[in-house]
């Protein structure tokens, strides 16, 4: 009898373990985006930032979906996000999809705001409307390239 | 001066000697490991003795540093308004590092102490020369089965101190639910950046921290000096030599993993 409880607590320690296994590797990875019922779309931007793979999509801040894939279309070089988006939700056509961060160091989600068509976008449709994201060095750049060209415009302009 | 540097010449040779001699140690238990196919149940023992009777320590202790690590946490990215990122420090902390070092140590601790403690009362109370004298190998019967348990084992409790630390009872419920982090961005926090090649260094780490305590536990129990103090003097040992061992090892297993992974 004693050496039966021995063999189950040591199966029961076997399976906990085993357990705490298939919940690290199924919560750190992504292997639920894509999965489910639901429709794909696929949305272009000229330059993606840090969105990843298993980034979620939000419409009105909830969430809808899942960024699948990441990959560069090399006839236009633009980057190409496919998205899972859940059965449950619809999104009219003429919709914007735009790369947003949440909170100012948080992570990169897809955000989209809906169109005013009565249609419904549908299993392989892309977005025609989309918003890159926000580059803090392009902003910063282009500050500093005003700021020069004021500086410039102001020191050379003499009395005339 | 002269018996000055011929003292640290012997204690060198001694350690060498000591280090060779654990090498052999080791080579002897590989070989006698193949018997645990035949007589499984060995194994079930140990890693009864090894793994079950550690698991309280390591689920309490994964559960204050998860706390911890989200409480601190929490207090510095607050100020950059960053702490939708909590899941991802506590996450990558106990994944890549705390986790499988914490645990080794708690472990070497626990059970190598015990391990060493165990052999070498069976070295002073004559038992392993009497299965010698018996024709029972002490290397299948004795070490073999509570070396592989260690490898078994640790990192079986490296994943329930990591699930623990990072999950419901430590760093979720600090974070999410006392300090009002976002659950949603807590979780995507994590797995946006913790990937599943930082979770498989984890367990290699683990498995190697495993081999290491057992080594040096089942080689100081093995060779100590059949007296109380020679077992006092096993266990202290095996606890200090393994925990830095494990420091050690983790510097070059990181700096290999990494530069395999970068």
């Amino acid at each position: 009898m004693q050496s039966r409880a021995m063999e189950i607590l040591v199966g029961a320690f076997i399976c906990l373990g085993v357990a705490a296994i298939f919940v690290l590797t199924m919560r750190v990875s992504n292997f639920h985006a894509g999965t489910g019922a639901g429709y794909t779309l696929t949305a272009s931007f000229n330059d993606i930032g840090g969105l990843k793979g298993g980034a979620p999509v939000k419409m009105g801040g909830v969430e809808i979906g899942r960024v699948t894939k990441i990959k560069l279309d090399q006839q236009t070089f633009q980057a190409v996000a496919k998205i899972h988006i859940q059965s449950s939700y619809k999104i009219p056509k003429g919709s914007t999809a735009s790369v947003l961060t949440s909170g100012l160091l948080g992570s990169k989600y897809l955000g989209v705001s809906p169109g005013g068509s009565p249609q419904d976008m549908e299993d392989g449709d892309s977005f025609a409307i989309t918003q890159s994201a926000l580059v803090f060095e392009h902003l910063i750049g282009q500050f500093m390239t005003q700021m020069s060209g004021n500086g410039d415009s102001s020191s050379g302009g003499g009395p005339n | 001066m002269t018996a000055a540097v011929g003292q640290l010449a012997r204690s060198a040779l001694d350690w060498l000697a000591d280090l060779g001699a654990s090498v052999f140690f080791l080579l002897r238990v590989i070989a006698a490991t193949p018997v645990l196919i035949r007589k499984p149940r060995l194994l079930v023992e140990q890693i009864y003795s090894i793994g079950v009777l550690s698991m309280v320590i390591i689920v309490v202790s994964g559960l204050f540093v998860g706390m911890v690590l989200a409480l601190s946490g929490y207090r510095a990215l607050v100020q950059f308004g960053a702490e939708n990122s909590l899941g991802t420090s506590v996450a990558l902390v106990v994944v890549r590092e705390l986790g499988p070092v914490v645990t080794a140590l708690l472990f070497a601790g626990r059970a190598g102490s015990a391990v060493a403690a165990e052999i070498g009362l069976m070295k002073a109370t004559d038992q392993l020369s009497g299965m010698e004298m018996m024709a029972v190998d002490p290397m299948r019967r004795v070490i073999a089965p509570r070396f592989v348990a260690g490898i078994v084992t640790l990192p079986l409790l490296t994943a329930i101190f990591s699930v623990m630390a990072i999950g419901a009872g430590g760093g979720y419920y600090v974070g999410v639910s006392l300090l009002g982090v976002d659950a949603s961005a807590y979780w995507h926090g994590i797995q946006a950046s913790v990937s599943v090649g930082d979770l498989a260094d984890m367990f290699i780490k683990s498995g190697v921290f495993g081999a290491i305590i057992t080594w040096v536990a089942v080689f100081e129990g093995y060779r100590t000096a059949p007296t109380s103090a020679g077992v006092s003097r096993a266990t202290t040992n095996t606890v200090v030599i393994a925990s830095l061992a494990i420091l050690g090892a983790n510097l070059i297993l990181t700096a290999v993993l990494f530069s395999g992974g970068a």
